[in-house]
């Protein structure tokens, strides 16, 4: 009888039982440190108060003033954008390039889509490294290649005019086949006798593109920009493993910075208050990228 | 006709050479790890000797003794394994529960776990390093590389609307026979629902295998780090030789690359990109 009770109890709780692991991990692994890292931006928490507590203090909003006036997180920001705004939109051509001329099962086409979507499944610390032996001014088989066309070996990462160049370029060619991916599978949602009108309209592939593929592939490219963005905002790997930065800071970046002022200056509370903003900034792509969806799908 | 079938060819080296140039530095990569340390000096210029080079796979050799490789690919393996096998049942019970179960304050719950993807991890790195590596000791432990991980909104979300598009006979049916809804979980409508679940389990894996931020933080010992940031320590390791270096890179490759040839063709792409747009 007893255990009748226990069962029925169970049972009519099992939606409850069911989802509690996961809320209260993801209340521990998100929720409480999304609060912390906002109570901790206005705190001066450091290493030093961490061992000794009586130098904590409020700080309110100074960390975010000082950072402001920072003229190293002024640049990282900058260069973030940069970054941001070049990658955001050649990347996603790219991609939209490679899933129409690999759109279909013909072998060659089998074969490029694979060669375009390798670079994906290889770890962006792997390219970083591979990536500064192919740019090594003495060694790297470019400059080689540059001097065979009698063109003059270049710096590449070790200038501050190029490197950031370099690791934009090779993020867009990292990145390109994941986007290309979602437009193939956006593209795979067109319906077939769009196509066969237009084939009866004798209409070109460009105006097929034109008229059929890219407009009925708005959402997916609007949901694939602000994946990119978002994505292209967290740039660190690169920077942290290939220039750590430099030279002369030209590849700071925001998480960079935040990366710096936590592990290298042990000022948790100037990383915290960086945490926040780069929330902000994600929040605010987002919330715009968003509103550019028609109504339907949002809801 | 023959012309035809030229130019199907025509087009197949064309893509096959196209495909060779975008891969050059993964072949790259590949080729220096074969080569002997004198001619990775030379660069470029030793493909020149091709032909009298002795290609070796002692470059991987020399990583397995200047390191602990195994170590290091076996604490990956671990790493990427734990938060899959973990996640698989935390994220889908989590989701079935919300397909089709009563749950106290259901809707508002449902709508805050959705508000919780917009949260870049990068947000959370600082304070999680301060709760578990400072506050709970879990530098260079287990536990604490994984833990962040364990129950991911976006997976929650996303199965939840797989479990939704289901058919609920089975289920309906199931209860009829007084089945638990534990059991009909477990029984019916997580074998129901293995592409989508299947799909999660292979992008878990291949965005934790190249985890960066976090394995970072969390471990300050060479005896404690992931393929990802051993390759970072390798890199800078004197003496530097590339060819060392490339070897390293390529078996920090090869899993991930297993893992997503042998189940590519069970991933679902088109679901998870209609689940994000809402």
């Amino acid at each position: 009888m007893k255990q009748l009770n226990v069962r029925s109890f169970l049972d009519r709780n099992a939606g409850l039982i069911l989802s509690i692991p996961a809320l209260f991990i993801l209340f521990l692994m998100v929720i409480v440190p999304f609060v912390m890292a906002l109570v901790t931006s206005f705190t001066n928490l450091s290493v030093k108060s961490l061992l000794n507590p009586n130098h904590l203090q409020i700080t309110g909003v100074s960390n975010y003033a000082s950072l402001l006036t920072d003229r190293a997180f002024l640049t990282a920001i900058q260069n973030t954008f940069f970054f941001t705004v070049l990658v955001v939109p050649l990347q996603t051509g790219l991609a939209l390039l490679f899933a129409v001329i690999v759109k279909g099962t013909a072998l060659w086409q089998k074969v490029l889509k694979t060669s375009f979507f390798l670079p994906v499944i290889t770890s962006m610390a792997v390219l970083s490294v591979v990536w500064t032996l192919l740019l090594n001014p003495s060694i790297g088989p470019i400059n080689t290649i540059l001097s065979l066309l009698s063109i003059e070996p270049q710096p590449f990462l070790t200038h501050k005019s190029q490197a950031m160049l370099c690791i934009i370029t090779m993020s867009i060619w990292q990145g390109a086949g994941f986007q290309m991916m979602v437009f193939l599978a956006g593209m795979q949602a067109i319906p077939k006798q769009l196509y066969e009108a237009a084939a009866i309209e004798h209409s070109s592939p460009w105006q097929n593109f034109r008229y059929v593929t890219f407009p009925l592939l708005r959402n997916t490219t609007i949901f694939v920009i602000l994946i990119t963005t978002i994505f292209a905002f967290k740039l660190f790997i690169q920077p942290h493993l290939i220039t750590q930065g430099g030279p002369q800071n030209a590849t700071m970046t925001i998480i960079l910075q935040l990366y710096n002022q936590a592990f290298v200056n042990g000022s948790y509370g100037k990383a915290s208050a960086i945490s926040i903003l780069f929330f902000v900034i994600v929040l605010t792509v987002s919330l715009v990228q968003r509103n550019l969806l028609p109504k339907e799908i949002k809801s | 006709m023959s012309n035809k079938k030229f130019n199907k060819v025509l087009l197949l080296v064309t893509a096959i050479l196209l495909g060779i140039i975008f891969i050059t530095p993964l072949l790259w990569m590949v080729y220096t790890s074969l080569l002997p340390d004198e001619e990775v000096l030379h660069g470029i210029l030793s493909i020149k000797n091709l032909f009298s080079i002795k290609l070796s796979f002692q470059n991987y050799r020399d990583v397995f003794n200047r390191v602990p490789f195994f170590n290091t690919i076996g604490l990956t393996f671990l790493f990427t394994g734990t938060i899959a096998t973990i996640g698989l049942f935390v994220n889908s019970a989590c989701a079935y529960a919300f397909a089709r179960l009563p749950i106290p304050g259901g809707t508002i719950l449902f709508t805050l776990i959705t508000a919780l993807i917009i949260i870049p991890f990068e947000t959370l790195a600082i304070p999680l390093f301060l709760m578990l590596g400072v506050k709970c000791n879990l530098m260079n432990n287990f536990a604490g590389l994984f833990l962040p991980y364990c129950a991911k909104a976006f997976n929650i979300f996303f199965l939840r609307q797989y479990f939704l598009l289901l058919p609920k006979d089975l289920e309906e049916a199931a209860r009829i026979e007084d089945a638990s809804w534990y059991r009909i979980y477990f029984s019916i409508a997580l074998p129901l629902a293995k592409p989508a679940i299947i799909t999660c389990v292979i992008l878990d894996f291949i965005t934790h295998w190249s985890e960066y931020l976090w394995p970072l933080i969390i471990s300050n010992k060479s005896t404690f780090e992931t393929a990802q940031i051993g390759l970072g320590h390798f890199y800078t390791l004197p003496p530097i030789q590339w060819g060392d270096i490339m070897a390293y890179s390529v078996m920090a490759t090869i899993p991930m690359l297993l893992i997503f040839t042998l189940f590519q063709r069970h991933i679902v792409l088109t679901n998870a990109t209609e689940g994000l747009k809402g």
